[in-house]
């Protein structure tokens, strides 16, 4: 007797839609894809060998018919038998992915030789020859499979972070079987402020503000000017303000002033500005800080955020 | 009476057809066909189990197995739904065969209704509970033929694209079986 289900409550097609997984199927495809590959090298083989191993038997017994004809005949054949049995020694090389799994005593970042890996198992291979490659990733071609002839490949299953040494860099297969690099994450460059001029004509405002520090304060006679001169109205220069202060705005390098004096009290964003002098001084300072950290940046470990898929590091 | 969801114009069908032919170069694009039927093939496969996630599971196969076979996929008249519920419909038995426990059958009560009228019985209580007995004591073949042909509204020709046979041999099967059910109702009337 089979279940009946009398109006059942119909499915929604949202939540047929949570079933839905392709890119499992796709997986699931492309890995039956590779074995069915490697079945069909090894097919290929074994009638190879099998065909040899026919006509070196043939060749055996010819000899053997032969043996009772002249020496010099039976010389020759030898020679020629010996040339097949090294042929038929060559076998394919074993190549299969192994898996690594970090531990107290297992570290993945020396077996991958990366400086940091997020995940906590990963596989890998290390080939050796051109052969090992077309065994193993099967679909890849000509300048990619030299691309990792005697290279460390490994492919991870999730969203991982990698961070490897300046001087190399990270590739990935990409579907169409194609090693690309890999868009590293940049690092995070320091605001350095770079000093501006106060420029002849301009209007500005002197002032040392007491407790605040800034790149420029060290210089003398710093003037403010605002982001936008139609903030600067004459209040600034004809009150007399009983207290001032800066603060850093939202903006790197733009400061919001305050001024008051009784019940007034406006307010611009400007930035520092110096005197030809000064500015030249804090220029050349500014040019040998941003020369370190460049120098800095230029051999800063390169950072990644990789998902699913087969890398390598070159 | 036949059920338009599963009917594709010429210009559709074709469409499609360049759609198969990119997805056998690429498994890739295979998605778009993925997309269109996993609904389809979903309400097929749940309507005859009692379980979302075994209806999941055969889904994945069906179109893993589409996938591995999309290569010799060449339309011949058979549509490539039809030739996905071919798929499908040879996983549910595969399935049934290893855990028959698993086979429901999914009817509301219009289908009761009008399979009543296709029967020419009235659709009485005790009625039901006979057309209950009857459909569950039928093959699972005939029972899919029924379910195809009379819940799905799916047309003969559909039908035996599904089931691999002609679509007069279809006919014939959906016919002896209505008899077949009908005789239940004589005997137990």
């Amino acid at each position: 007797m089979r279940d009946f289900n009398v109006n059942r409550e119909p499915i929604s097609s949202e939540e047929i839609s949570t079933f839905k997984d392709f890119k499992s199927i796709l997986r699931k495809h492309a890995q039956t894809t590779e074995d069915l590959a490697k079945i069909k090298n090894v097919e290929g083989s074994s009638r190879f060998y099998w065909g040899l191993g026919g006509a070196l038997s043939a060749i055996a017994i010819i000899s053997i018919m032969l043996l009772s004809n002249t020496d010099e005949e039976v010389s020759d054949l030898s020679t020629n038998s010996v040339l097949i049995v090294n042929e038929v020694k060559e076998v394919l090389p074993e190549i299969k992915w192994e898996t690594v799994i970090r531990t107290p005593k297992v570290s993945l970042e020396d077996a991958l030789k990366l400086n940091i890996i997020s995940a906590d198992r990963v596989d890998f291979v290390k080939f050796s020859s051109k052969k090992e490659v077309s065994i193993l990733l099967p679909k890849l071609k000509g300048v990619d499979v030299d691309f990792i002839k005697e290279s460390l490949v490994f492919r991870i299953e999730n969203e991982e972070s990698i961070e490897i040494s300046n001087a190399n860099t990270l590739y990935q297969l990409t579907d169409s079987n194609e090693w690309i690099k890999v868009d590293y994450t940049p690092n995070d460059i320091p605001f350095i402020e770079k000093p501006r001029l106060l420029k002849p004509g301009t209007p500005a405002i002197q002032m040392d503000f007491e407790g605040f520090s800034s790149e420029f304060t060290k210089f003398e006679e710093v003037f403010w000017q605002p982001v936008d001169f139609k903030d600067l109205d004459e209040k600034y220069f004809t009150v007399q303000w009983d207290d001032a202060s800066v603060e850093k705005s939202n903006v790197n390098g733009v400061y919001k002033l305050s001024f008051r004096s009784g019940e007034i009290e406006q307010h611009f964003n400007g930035y520092p500005v110096l005197q030809k002098v000064e500015y030249e001084k804090a220029i050349k300072l500014y040019k040998t800080r941003l020369m370190s950290i460049q120098e800095k940046l230029m051999i800063a470990p390169k950072n990644y955020i990789v998902s699913k898929g087969v890398f390598t590091v070159k | 009476m036949v059920n338009k969801e599963f009917h594709k114009t010429k210009v559709e069908i074709e469409k499609e057809l360049q759609e198969i032919e990119l997805a056998k170069k690429d498994p890739r694009r295979f998605g778009v066909l993925y997309d269109r039927y996993h609904e389809q093939i979903f309400r097929y496969l749940y309507a005859r189990v009692d379980n979302k996630h075994l209806a999941s599971d055969l889904v994945s196969q069906v179109f893993y197995k589409a996938m591995l076979n999309i290569e010799n996929y060449t339309f011949k008249g058979v549509p490539f739904a039809s030739w996905l519920y071919r798929i499908a419909f040879n996983e549910m038995n595969m399935q049934f065969r290893k855990d028959a426990k698993n086979r429901t059958i999914n009817i509301d009560s219009i289908q009761i209704e009008s399979f009543f009228e296709e029967l020419e019985e009235d659709d009485s209580k005790q009625h039901e509970q006979t057309l209950m007995k009857a459909l569950s004591e039928l093959s699972d073949e005939r029972l899919s033929l029924i379910e195809m042909r009379f819940f799905e509204k799916r047309s003969f020709k559909e039908i035996a694209e599904i089931t691999g046979v002609t679509e007069n041999n279809a006919k014939v099967k959906v016919y002896r079986t209505i008899d077949k059910i009908k005789k239940n109702f004589n005997i137990r009337a």
